[in-house]
């Protein structure tokens, strides 16, 4: 239900027969808004923190900064946030660039550390599943993707939809390894980013590549 | 009107699901069953295709891209759930997804030729529901179309930059020889008593064999653009 305790399907408040848990409830949402949460046959209530369960309140974080359209506070340290790979550190130069940019130097993306990124973005759905968290799984990122995924301006060719095709990669990614609770989140500093609305792209060509528009390319003098 | 036949077939427009369930259940089980097909089958296609094709993609721009195709297919899923829901149908997933996501992917190859084939099949299909007199459906259909297109374009663009590669040729044209018989099935039978209340209601204006005709006929122009030969293919289909 939403923040106003109505049911997301209906706009009415809940009835029975619910969901078999707060978490199937949430992978049921037909959209979400923010806050949202679950209620039961009782009348309680279990946010999404609550329902997702360990790494919840995480979860809940970064979800909560996307559906408010987050921007990186002052004092964030874009730099050390963007060095620490969720494959490792690497030494290279900030660069924040315009998104038409990057995706012109993705091109340019090292392969083998690309395939790294990915077998670390996969790993962690195996473990939750045989962990019998199959549901939360699903759930954190039913909701991930329907506050994440919205309409997409493809007027320059194909640009959009590449940058918004990365930022959801990396955020099923973030969204996974959030929900362990692993304090060694290897996602967890390019998961703030992405929640800020930034598109961290990695090492490229000599430079650490992290791609704003909007009011932070302004806010940064990126074209 | 509340009644119908295929001489006098329904021409009104129905607003909204309590319209649907005003006109009685003969209207709600047809334009239930159309619905349930969408929500079934976007699923699929987001599950069994799109999902896969992320981990085969050759380099980051196709895997993000590729990553953007599948949520905005897991998307469309959910909003045809939400005409589900509204219409309060039975679990449409209970039902089975057609038999072309019973196709095997294994490549990238087979990847760009499925957005460019399989996608333009969605594309015929939803194309038809511009025209359909639920209005829910209409809109959505309206809403969805420009990314259905998109998948189409993005799949048209890289089999074109594939058979650029003379290497690369024979592998597209073997991906389109498996592909497009499996995609006829997805217009269902010639004879089909579905599609005849479809368009009795007006939820559809295509028999099944006029879709998969122009379906046949865009593809092949499709083919015959990149110099691949199309499959001798029918355009009735009766099991």
């Amino acid at each position: 239900m939403d923040g106003a305790g109505l049911a997301l399907a209906t706009g009415h408040p809940p009835r029975p027969p619910g969901a078999t848990s707060p978490a199937a409830a949430l992978a049921a949402a037909p959209v979400a808004t923010w806050p949202l949460a679950t209620v039961n046959d009782d009348g309680r209530r279990a946010d999404v923190a609550a329902a997702l369960g360990t790494g919840g309140a995480r979860v809940a974080t970064l979800l909560g900064r996307i559906a408010g359209g987050a921007t990186a506070p002052a004092g964030v340290d874009i730099a050390g946030l963007a060095a620490a790979t969720p494959v490792g550190p690497v030494t290279e130069a900030l660069a924040l660039v315009g998104v038409a940019e990057a995706v012109e130097a993705t091109a340019a993306v090292d392969r083998a550390w690309l395939d790294a990124v990915e077998r670390s973005r996969a790993a962690p759905r195996r473990g939750l599943e045989a962990a019998g968290r199959g549901i939360e799984l699903e759930a954190a990122l039913h909701l991930a993707m329907l506050l994440a995924t919205g309409p997409v301006d493809d007027s320059v060719a194909g640009v959009a939809r590449v940058a918004s095709g990365a930022r959801l990669w990396l955020l099923g990614g973030a969204i996974a390894w959030a929900l362990t609770g692993d304090a060694a989140d290897p996602f967890a500093c390019w998961a703030d980013l992405v929640s800020y609305g930034l598109w961290p792209v990695g090492p490229v060509g000599g430079r650490l590549l992290v791609a704003v528009d909007g009011v932070q390319a302004t806010q940064a003098g990126v074209a | 009107m509340t009644t119908s036949t295929m001489d006098q077939p329904f021409t009104d427009t129905v607003a909204n699901a309590a319209e649907a369930q005003a006109l009685g259940p003969d209207y709600v089980v047809a334009v239930g069953k159309v619905v349930a097909s969408h929500v079934r089958n976007e699923l699929a296609g987001a599950t069994v295709f799109d999902e896969p094709a992320i981990a085969l993609a050759p380099g980051p721009q196709e895997k993000w891209l590729a990553c953007r195709i599948a949520m905005e297919e897991y998307g469309h899923h959910l909003k045809f759930n939400r005409l589900s829901n509204e219409l309060g149908l039975p679990d449409p997933l209970a039902g089975r997804a057609l038999s072309v996501f019973d196709f095997e992917l294994r490549t990238w190859v087979e990847f760009i030729v499925l957005k460019a084939v399989v996608d333009l099949a969605e594309v015929v299909l939803m194309e038809d529901l511009l025209q359909s007199s639920y209005l829910p459906l209409r809109n959505l259909a309206a809403k969805l179309l420009p990314e259905e297109k998109f998948h189409v374009s993005f799949g048209r663009a890289r089999t074109t930059e594939a058979m650029a590669d003379p290497e690369r040729r024979p592998e597209v044209q073997r991906a389109l020889d498996d592909l497009v018989p499996f995609t006829l099935p997805f217009f269902g039978r010639s004879t089909s008593s579905n599609n005849e209340a479809f368009r009795r209601w007006g939820i559809k204006r295509d028999t099944n064999d006029g879709a998969r005709a122009r379906f046949i006929e865009r593809a092949a122009s499709f083919a015959d653009d990149l110099d691949l030969r199309f499959p001798e293919v029918a355009v009735t289909w009766n099991p």
